[in-house]
């Protein structure tokens, strides 16, 4: 064996694990898909509009329509209202 | 006013499921008692307003079907609508047109005000009149009577006294045509065309002088 042979062969090992290290540090690992964040403005809209005046029954009162709207993906359950 | 929240009511109770992008209206009718809808005398007349002013707000409960994170949900809406003022009844004048012991014929005039910017129609009253704190006579009125918006109207009513039973001072003091001390109370049946509400009933009761000629 040729004196220079060994030292070339270190040469390139050192070179491939250089750019290994290189490739390994600069190289990103697959990011896994985020959670879904829910911001504020996103949750259900309230509307609340009064018509009138008017009567039901017996009972006169205050008359009007409360919209709720889901701009979410999933179902929502509406529990309850109050006015 | 401040007035308790009630639960919605309508033709879908709650709870309901609202499907992903969808949205729901929801009628409601908050129910008023009727001091809310006429302004009675004796009551807060809340100045020269001629509008009831209302602030509402509307809570609903929400959460996510799967049953978590109950939200609560605001909005507020202002209101308005138009204030009923009782009309008031004033006696003008009381014209004696038969003095007699047993039986007095009086007319008297009845004045009507109407505060409202609107016509108030008066389908019916009934009245009791004391003079000089005495009884003198009661009756019940049924011709429909309108009075137009912020006017007064007259109104005479023909009645028949008998002083038999009372001091001979107040007739004497009528026939000398000085004035009386009158007090003038009833009901009376309101009619007006507010769509929600057809008439009620006010209560009156005036005192005041009245002069007799």
């Amino acid at each position: 064996m040729k004196p220079w042979k060994p030292a070339l062969a270190q040469g390139v090992g050192l070179f491939f694990c250089i750019s290994l290290f290189y490739s390994c540090a600069t190289s990103k690992p697959p990011t896994p898909p985020a959670p879904v964040t829910v911001s504020s403005r996103e949750t259900p809209l309230l509307r609340l509009h009064y018509v009138g005046l008017g009567r039901l029954d017996r009972a006169v009162g205050v008359q009007g329509t409360v919209t709720v709207e889901n701009p979410l993906p999933e179902a929502l359950r509406v529990q309850k209202g109050e006015i | 006013m401040d007035l308790p929240s009630k639960e919605i009511f309508d033709g879908a109770p709650f709870p309901f499921t609202l499907a992903p992008h969808t949205e729901r209206t929801i009628d409601f009718l908050y129910p008023l008692e009727e001091r809310f809808l006429v302004d009675r005398r004796d009551g807060d007349a809340g100045g020269q307003e001629e509008f009831h002013r209302l602030e509402m707000t509307a809570q609903l409960s929400v959460m996510a079907d799967n049953g978590s994170a109950v939200q609560i949900l605001g909005a507020r809406e202002e209101a308005s609508y138009p204030r009923i003022r009782e009309p008031v009844f004033t006696i003008t004048a009381i014209r004696i047109l038969q003095a007699e012991l047993i039986n007095t014929r009086f007319l008297v005039t009845l004045r009507i005000d109407n505060p409202n910017p609107f016509p108030v129609d008066l389908s019916s009253f009934r009245y009791e009149l004391y003079g000089d704190r005495r009884f003198w006579a009661d009756g019940l009125v049924k011709d429909a009577l309108r009075v137009e918006g912020r006017t007064s109207t007259e109104r005479q009513i023909a009645l028949v006294m008998n002083f038999i039973d009372m001091k001979r001072e107040l007739l004497d003091r009528i026939i000398a045509l000085k004035s009386v001390d009158y007090r003038f109370k009833g009901q009376a049946q309101i009619s007006v065309d507010m769509g929600y509400i057809k008439e009620f009933i006010s209560s009156f009761d005036q005192s005041g002088e009245a002069a007799v000629n």
